[in-house]
């Protein structure tokens, strides 16, 4: 989790003598990537770009990349769509015409089973089948279906893939059900659930930062952390993903997903090893770990709320309900906060609140672990407070540690300054993009940045009772002005250990 | 109504740092906000330009009634005596309303993770409606009653109330009349140190001289605050005099001849005559507005005594 991407120093079992001690790049064997909703969003913002810059970068060997839809495309109009993706990441392409011509499409129906059989012969004989389904999470069940039913299954012999993106339901029944459906046919080292955050660099460097550094893991408990707060902020709206938004809303699309695997990657023991089941394990025990909220403390512990008509980066926009496709009266919430509780020897006490909401003042996504204050003020004259350390997940990937440090000058005053690092400035390379490293892992068979099943099933178990909560109205609808953090009830959360919520 | 473009200022910006800055500058230190109506912005700026080449800043000048909407950025750098820049970042946005005052518009322009400070120059009577933006976006609001115009004891007796009122809601403010008073209260405090503090017992009366009426309630505030815990019956008197004359406090024990002075010299030092009739010259702590603001940028905190001081006005 910790290697930088794609090298590893392998191991000495590897019986090669001559690659000892060589920093030779993983490599996937020779396989056949398959896009689902190769036409949509998706595929043309991130999967394409990512996946040509692990061909630029030499990660990949014996490839080929599959599009398969409804649109009556060529291989031809297919590559064109590539090309158009792959140059509006990066202009400087010029000539793409061997990339390309390893991308071919398949047009057909997921209902289909002669296209699933086109399918198969495409991607012929030899090669691993790496399925991304890059489409609304109601065609993931036919088409696991139609994949197991073409010789694409736990009980073939081919090697097969299949990397489902979020949400893995919308509640812990339907996960559930989900989980079942996929494991008839698959097994669970087979499915990738993506959580993209896992890839970004800052989210995989907390691992680094707590388990390579001796110093701060002394005081990563309850002694000396005050609370710890995790922030995913949005100025974007709904956009255009109003009908998938209107049936999920902030706490199923961020809050059961991004905001625990970030609770839990700060908040777990380390594992005994970085392979996939070691890590994700840990993870597991923070959210079996985690306090359920009685009904009666949900008021308390829980804040959810719908932006209006406001002011976002220099332009008015409309408030949610105005938004094109969202019911005049919905009650999503595009905002949802939590005050949660990790019942463990080395949380028992310690306030972890987490927000995530749309039309926020800025894009902001961290966590800010805050540290008890000094038991003594000898230096009462300054800017100071508790220090904070903060992962910066974006913008501007890096990490922040805030020391309170003697003014210059005569007097004793302090101020709180920071030290920082920025990926962007720190290393002489580029951080890769999330889905580069996911897909990498994917086409690996290393599960370690994906979520399993039980670890999904955990987090609905928490979420279920909230959301059910909320549904029955034990919890108001609150509202906030589009371009404001929040609602202002959301200030009681912190509030209630006499803080505040760290300005965005 | 036109709003700014955000991400088109911030790019603005970084280009006209860019070409102002040569070699390496400082780090942002703050962000200071600058509320004030169109015709009055340029004396708001004064001030804050006593700042340059002192302590880096963004500076957000945000003007209200203006002839028509703008909005721009520009930098401007000076080199500190380490070679380095120490640059302001100069965000203006002017309105033909009050839309330049909203928080809503500007917020954004803040920089993160530094401590904000706001000067209000849009008077004392319009701070109350100064609400979400003064509680949630501020750390400490600036003010400074001394500069709209004279003051009579009406107009003392409303500024101490809005201010009381608003401190419970606004959050904590700064008060440059009091900052700048600090040389002639450290100079009076001088003279009761040591031996002298038993004097305090038998103080009877004070009179206090200056130019501005707000400034000397104030310093009558704070003696009534402070001397409140030695139980003392004090009677506190202020008289304005000619603007060509410094501050001075007559201090009166048992009788009119029993008395110790302090006068402050247009030198910056102060001239203490103690009740025994020794005197001293004294260094005082410079309190030009430039060190005022540099001391605020750097710990923009509230000075707990000055509530205490504005209670007794």
């Amino acid at each position: 989790m910790f290697e930088s991407k794609p090298y590893r120093i392998l191991q000495s079992m590897n019986t090669n003598p001559l690659a000892e001690g060589l920093p030779l790049r993983r490599r996937p064997r020779p396989f056949s990537l398959i896009v689902f909703g190769a036409s949509g969003d998706l595929a043309f913002r991130k999967l394409f770009p990512a996946f040509f810059s692990l061909y630029k970068e030499g990660a990949l060997d014996d490839w080929n990349l599959i599009g398969f839809g409804r649109r009556p495309w060529s291989d031809e109009d297919f590559r064109s769509v590539i090309e158009r993706s792959v140059k509006d990441s990066y202009p400087r392409e010029q000539d793409l015409t061997v990339f390309l011509s390893q991308c071919s499409y398949v047009r057909g129906d997921i209902d289909d089973d002669a296209s699933y059989a086109e399918l198969a012969r495409n991607i012929g004989q030899g090669r691993e089948a790496v399925f991304y389904l890059s489409v609304p999470p109601e065609q993931y069940m036919p088409i696991a279906d139609g994949l197991s039913h073409s010789g694409f299954s736990k009980d073939s012999e081919r090697v097969s893939r299949i990397v489902i993106e979020k949400p893995f339901g919308r509640s812990g029944a339907e996960a559930a059900e989900l989980n079942a459906f996929l494991l008839k046919r698959f097994d669970e080292s087979s499915i990738f659930r993506i959580d993209h955050y896992l890839g970004k660099e800052t989210v995989q460097n907390i691992a680094v930062f707590r388990f390579g550094n001796a110093l701060f893991e002394p005081v990563w408990n309850s002694r000396y952390v005050s609370y710890v707060e995790i922030t995913v902020s949005e100025s974007v709206g709904v956009e255009k993903r109003a009908a998938y938004y209107e049936k999920s809303g902030a706490l199923r699309d961020m809050v059961q997903n991004h905001l625990f695997q970030l609770l839990a990657l700060v908040a777990m023991e380390a594992p005994s090893s970085f392979s996939a089941d070691a890590v994700r394990d840990e993870k597991l025990k923070i959210f079996r770990a985690l306090r359920p909220i009685p009904d009666s403390l949900m008021p308390e512990q829980t804040v959810r709320a719908q932006y209006v008509e406001g002011l976002v980066e220099g332009s008015i926009v409309p408030s949610y309900r105005d938004e094109a496709g969202v019911d005049p009266a919905s009650m999503t919430e595009t905002y949802a906060a939590l005050k949660v509780y990790i019942d463990s020897w080395r949380w028992s006490g310690v306030p972890f609140i987490l927000r995530t909401g749309k039309r926020m003042p800025r894009r902001v996504s961290e966590i800010a672990v805050h540290f008890k204050e000094a038991p003594l003020k000898l230096f009462p004259q300054g800017w100071s407070s508790g220090n904070k350390l903060v992962f910066r997940i974006q913008p501007e990937e890096g990490l922040t540690l805030y020391l309170n440090t003697k003014i210059p000058g005569l007097s004793d005053r302090s101020r709180m300054v920071s030290m920082d690092f920025l990926y962007g400035t720190g290393f002489g390379s580029v951080s890769p993009d999330a889905y580069e490293r996911l897909i990498l892992d994917a086409l690996s068979a290393d599960g370690t940045l994906y979520t399993r099943r039980d670890e999904v099933e955990a987090c609905w178990a928490f979420i279920d009772p909230i959301r059910a909560a909320w549904d029955k109205g034990k919890v108001p609808l609150n509202f906030y002005e589009a371009g404001r953090p929040g609602p202002s009830e959301a200030g009681l959360l912190p509030g209630s250990f006499d803080k505040k919520w760290r300005r965005l | 109504m036109s709003y700014p473009d955000i991400k088109h200022m911030e790019q603005e910006l970084r280009a006209a740092l860019q070409e102002t800055a040569a070699g390496s500058t400082r780090a942002m230190s703050a962000s200071l906000a600058i509320l004030s109506e169109y015709q009055h912005a340029e004396q708001a700026d004064t001030l804050v330009d006593t700042l340059m080449g002192r302590r880096p800043v963004r500076v957000l000048h945000l003007r209200g009634n203006a002839p028509s909407f703008s909005s721009r950025a520009a930098a401007r750098c000076a080199m500190d005596r380490q070679s380095r820049g120490v640059c302001f970042e100069d965000i203006y946005i002017e309105s033909t309303g009050t839309e330049a005052y909203e928080g809503r518009v500007w917020g954004s322009l803040l920089v993160r993770e530094l401590p904000v400070l706001l000067l209000w120059k849009l008077g004392i009577e319009q701070l109350a409606s100064c609400t979400y933006d003064c509680t949630e976006r501020v750390d400490l609001i600036l003010i400074d009653p001394s500069s709209e115009g004279s003051h009579d004891t009406d107009s003392v007796e409303r500024f101490r109330d809005i201010l009381l009122e608003v401190s419970e809601e606004t959050g904590p403010f700064c008060d440059l009349a009091w900052e700048k008073s600090l040389s002639f209260r450290y100079a009076l405090s001088r003279l009761f140190e040591g031996d002298q503090a038993q004097n305090l017992k038998e103080l009877q009366k004070v009179v206090l001289t200056g130019i501005d009426l707000w400034t000397l309630h104030l310093l009558a505030g704070w003696l009534r605050s402070r001397l409140n815990t030695q139980e003392l019956s004090l009677d506190i008197q202020v008289q304005t005099t000619d603007p060509s004359l410094m501050e001075q406090a007559f201090l009166y024990f048992n009788s009119d001849s029993d008395k110790a002075s302090v006068c402050m010299n247009k030198d910056g030092r102060g001239h203490l005559v103690f009740r025994d009739a020794s005197t001293r010259d004294i260094s005082l702590p410079e309190q030009s507005p430039a060190l005022i603001l540099e001391r605020l940028i750097d710990a923009p905190l509230a000075d707990p005594l000055y509530r205490e001081a504005l209670k007794m006005i």
